[in-house]
């Protein structure tokens, strides 16, 4: 019913009141253009991969996280030097300090980037210290020096760091905690740990739900039942408890490393049933494909179905659903370490920091030592956008 | 900014069925909706107008209606019927709530009086129980009883205009006939102007006063349904006509009978076990899918099985494919060549299954779900060589470039997807893949039933050249007796498990025996207006009911009635 007047409009018109007249359209008209040749869709004619990285630069939230989050795991390896201070170094002089600025004009002359000394006063009032700037002594900032020791990766001894404090200085960009650790150094330290439980779990994860779902979907029958019924109870038991029940049991002894792994195994555990159940339907629809059963019919092998047709087809479905569970991961982590049972000092994590942020004073007079909320809404959102992007990008041909 | 349809004039008269007829993608679903100012989202009406004459002589511009005034018209005085039957009813709600609430949205007030219009409408479309079918959600009823419902909730507040896109579309041919026959007597009872949406010159002939063709978002010929049909004058409906399946009673098969066979196939039968609702499976059902099916192919020849859905034909493909294991007492060999001992298929050897498998191949139905989205040309059509460890890479390329251009496609499109192609272009891609094993028997499970009428003519002839040049055997399996005629050697119908009626395609032509044979033919719709459905043939034997068949073919579905030899090799299925 669509036709603009102005334009293309054909000369002679079917008549709009008596629809027995007679029209016959008069424009050239070639019989060789019905016969069913040549390509019909140009754009959908390249490589997958291509396709999906069209359609994933297209969401540009998606991309964003993507990088946001391709910097922080790059940063990941390199936290002692990015970090100026260890995560446990104290320095009695300067408890519950508050952020130090950084400043470039010091009297109205530039001279780079530097902090003021600052000097604990006790308040005994508030029972309190209070800081005090002593804006007349500007210290420079020292840029890729040497400072702290620490040993790289627990092999090479090294005392290199991308920023330092100045000698004879403080610099706590973000603050100090209770016990005067840099809070900005801790959430670098931090970072190791809070994303890599994310990834160990979610690859435990994956390989149950795979396993479990794939030979749920793949052999049905008895097999399946089990894996359901499995599924079904594991999906029924409280998370909280049961996650804080298994971390208890942690036996106190073990080293920071041990009781880490042992918290990402834990989170893998409970969160595979989703996963299985999703491999599982899709595996499922996926056989009852015709191309599955063409395949069969020429006579491939059950693994040659399952490496060419299937895994192909569902592969996309699983990097979306992983991109989805890691947040959850990180979070269940957080908030086992904030209830004081996950990951325990000296090892840092958000969730450790976190822990020290759980009475009311300290978020009301030194709200800067629950800056590891930040980073953990910044993580978790990102990974969900990334999964967004990836679901809307993996099936180019929808 | 993509114009998909430009320039499209319509007009519709009370009383009178205008048909919109063109192929997928010609712009008539977008045109329909436009009068409903029901459009995808993305969709813009750019020029126009859509002038709706309620009666009297206020003309008012459904174009530029707002939203408020466009809802108290549609259900009330514009109503639609979409192809779909079981997705345009709620599951949730039962049949009689859902007519009766366009009522209510439409000014009706009192619930009674509202059941009761309800009521009588159901009687009117034909269901033999009004009060039962008013309680039924749309899961317990059939697909043409659920387009009897749509049909009733479209016309209950007796709109002057009916918008039927692809009503019948979906449906077996028998109840198609049926459906449209009652979009007829709608019509007479309420006056309304229907505007028939539909790629099928057949159902237009059949009740279309006037029709529009389009093609590609213009109109090519539009006139009174006669003229149209009888003296088409553009190219593009001309070549719809010549495309349209019809039966050519002189030009089927009446081939002698062959003592070398490909496939013998005895007292096949299979039992379908449902997954109880108990835990781990309790509580199963038995349901009989095939009862002691013999059918034989001649090598060489085509066999046909015709029948409506669920008759069974496409789990017997399956049985003598092997992929379905057929019940105890079922005879199946497969025989390689003439003078080679026969195979027994459902017990062969490793060894021998994949010889089998190289020489038994199947085109499926659905051209979108055969080939894997994520496999180029070139993979969907090496595999089968690779699995087979035939010859080396760069031979195998040669082979698929030689096979992709025997079937019409361009070879330098190997290594696209097979999303980058058309239905018709994938059904090829499917024939090919087929074809790379050289295979002795080809199975065709209603290889064209999902493409426009003029592909489907060329997909037919390409099947058929191949046939010779291959030296292949098939088993064509198709709802449509037309479709089969022209391939056939042999057809055998079947209904509901049961071949009813065997016979050399000729003779089973120029002398069907069985009303369920005789209702199929008659409800094949052919694009001549003289040739109108004959609905008492096709009421005899509709919904395939072998209880309901007149005597002597009468029989009770738990014991078929035997298969007699009415004709040298004629055979049907009756009592006496």
């Amino acid at each position: 019913m669509a036709h603009d007047p102005t334009i293309n409009q054909p000369t002679n018109q079917p008549s709009a009141t008596n629809p027995g007249e007679r029209y016959v359209d008069t424009e050239t008209y070639d019989p060789a253009a019905e016969v069913d040749i040549g390509g019909a869709r140009p754009d959908l004619d390249m490589p997958t991969g291509k396709l999906i990285r069209q359609r994933f630069f297209k969401h540009k939230l998606a991309v964003i996280s993507a990088i946001f989050l391709a910097f922080l795991y790059l940063c990941v390896p390199f936290v002692e030097l990015i970090a100026p201070y260890d995560a446990n170094t104290r320095d009695a002089n300067h408890l519950y300090a508050p952020p130090q600025g950084i400043h470039l004009y010091h009297e109205g002359e530039y001279i780079g980037p530097f902090v003021y000394p600052t000097k604990a006063v006790p308040d005994l009032e508030m029972f309190r210290w209070n800081y005090e700037e002593d804006r007349t002594q500007p210290q420079k900032l020292r840029f890729f020096c040497s400072g702290e020791r620490y040993e790289f990766w627990g092999l090479i001894k090294a005392d290199f760091h991308l920023v330092c404090a100045p000698e004879d200085g403080s610099f706590f960009l973000l603050g100090t905690d209770r016990l005067g650790r840099d809070v900005f150094s801790r959430l670098v330290y931090g970072a190791r740990l809070s994303l890599t439980v994310g990834l160990i779990g979610i690859a435990i994860s994956l390989v149950i739900g795979m396993t479990l779902g794939g030979m749920a979907g793949y052999f049905g029958g008895w097999v399946d039942s089990v894996v359901q019924r499995a599924i079904e109870v594991i999906r029924s038991l409280p998370e909280l408890p049961i996650w804080l029940a298994l971390s208890a049991a942690v036996p106190a002894t073990w080293s920071p490393v041990a009781v880490f792994l042992m918290i990402s195994v834990i989170l893998g555990l409970l969160d595979w049933p989703g996963l299985a159940r999703a491999v599982r339907s899709k595996l499922l629809s996926l056989r009852e494909e015709d191309f599955v059963k063409a395949a069969e019919l020429v006579g491939a092998k059950p693994s040659r179905i399952i490496k060419r047709h299937l895994l192909p087809n569902f592969m996309s479905h699983i990097v979306v659903s992983a991109s989805l569970s890691i947040p959850a991961m990180i979070l269940g982590e957080t908030a086992l370490s904030f209830l004081g049972l996950g990951l325990r000092p000296p090892a840092t994590s958000w969730g450790v920091m976190l822990n020290e942020a759980q009475n009311l004073t300290v978020v009301e007079f030194y709200p800067w030592v629950a800056s590891a909320m930040v980073p953990v809404m910044l993580v978790v959102l990102a990974f969900n956008f990334l999964g967004d992007g990836l679901r809307d990008a993996m099936d180019p041909y929808s | 900014m993509n114009e998909v349809v430009r320039g499209v004039s319509l007009s519709l008269h009370a009383g009178k069925t205008l048909a919109l007829v063109g192929e997928s993608g010609s712009g008539k679903t977008i045109s329909g909706r436009a009068l409903m100012r029901l459009l995808p989202p993305k969709a813009r009406i750019t020029g126009g107008q859509i002038n709706y004459c309620a009666g009297g002589d206020i003309v008012e511009d459904l174009a530029k209606a707002n939203d408020r005034r466009m809802r108290a018209l549609r259900g009330c005085e514009l109503g639609m019927i979409f192809q779909e039957p079981m997705s345009s009813l709620s599951p949730f709600h039962t049949i009689g709530a859902q007519v009766k609430e366009s009522l209510l949205l439409h000014g009706e007030k009192d619930e009674r009086t509202a059941r009761d219009i309800c009521l009588d409408t159901f009687e009117k479309v034909g269901f033999p129980n009004p009060g039962r079918a008013f309680d039924s959600y749309p899961f317990e009823l059939s697909g043409g009883m659920r387009q009897r419902a749509m049909i009733a909730m479209a016309t209950i507040c007796r709109p002057s205009v009916l918008i039927a896109d692809e009503p019948t579309t979906a449906l077996d041919v028998t109840t198609q006939a049926l459906i449209l026959d009652l979009i007829q007597k709608r019509q007479e009872q309420t006056g309304m102007a229907v505007l028939l949406i539909t790629h099928d010159l057949g159902v237009v002939s059949n009740i279309a006063d006037h029709i529009t063709v389009m093609r590609k978002g213009r109109v090519m010929e539009a006139g009174n349904a006669r003229d149209l049909l009888t003296d088409p004058r553009h190219p593009y409906l001309k070549r719809l006509i010549d495309a349209a399946p019809d039966v050519d009673v002189a030009a089927a098969h009446d081939p002698e009978p062959k003592s070398d066979l490909i496939v013998e196939a005895r007292n096949i039968s299979k039992t379908f076990t449902s997954r109880g609702r108990g835990l781990f499976g309790v509580g199963s059902v038995k349901i009989p899918a095939l009862r002691g099916i013999d059918l034989v192919i001649p090598r060489g020849e085509t066999v046909a099985l015709v029948g409506e859905s669920g008759s069974g034909k496409s789990t017997l493909a399956n049985v003598i494919l092997n992929a379905v294991k057929p019940d105890h007492g079922a005879i199946l060999t497969y025989h390689c060549n003439e003078t080679d001992r026969a195979l027994d298929v459902p017990s062969l050897s490793h060894n021998a299954l994949t010889r089998f498998r190289r020489d038994v191949q199947i085109v499926f139905q659905d051209p979108y779900a055969s080939l894997s989205p994520r496999m180029t040309v070139q993979d969907i059509l090496a595999e089968p060589l690779i699995i087979h460890d035939i010859c080396n890479a760069s031979e195998r390329r040669d082979r698929c470039a030689a096979m992709l251009k025997r079937v019409g496609l361009d070879p330098s499109h190997l290594g696209r997807f097979p999303h980058a192609f058309s239905g018709g272009q994938r059904q090829r891609i499917s024939i090919a893949r087929a074809l790379m094993l050289q295979p002795k028997l080809l199975i065709c499970d209603e290889p064209t039933s999902a493409l426009d009428v003029s592909v489907q003519a060329q997909v037919l002839e390409l099947l058929n050249e191949l046939r010779e040049e291959f030296n292949l055997s098939y088993l064509f399996i198709s709802h449509d007796l037309a479709v089969v005629s022209r391939l056939a050697d042999e057809i055998a119908v079947m209904c509901r498990g049961a071949i009813v009626e065997q016979a050399p395609a000729r003779r089973l032509f120029e002398n069907p025996a069985h009303p369920y044979t005789k209702a199929l033919m008659a409800a094949a719709p052919d694009p001549h207006p003289d040739h109108k459905l004959d609905l008492n043939t096709i009421a005899l034997a509709a919904g395939a009911q072998p209880e309901k068949w007149p005597e002597p073919y009468r029989y009770d579905r738990a014991e078929p009635a035997p298969l007699r030899e009415v004709d040298p090799r004629h055979f049907v299925r009756m009592t006496a």
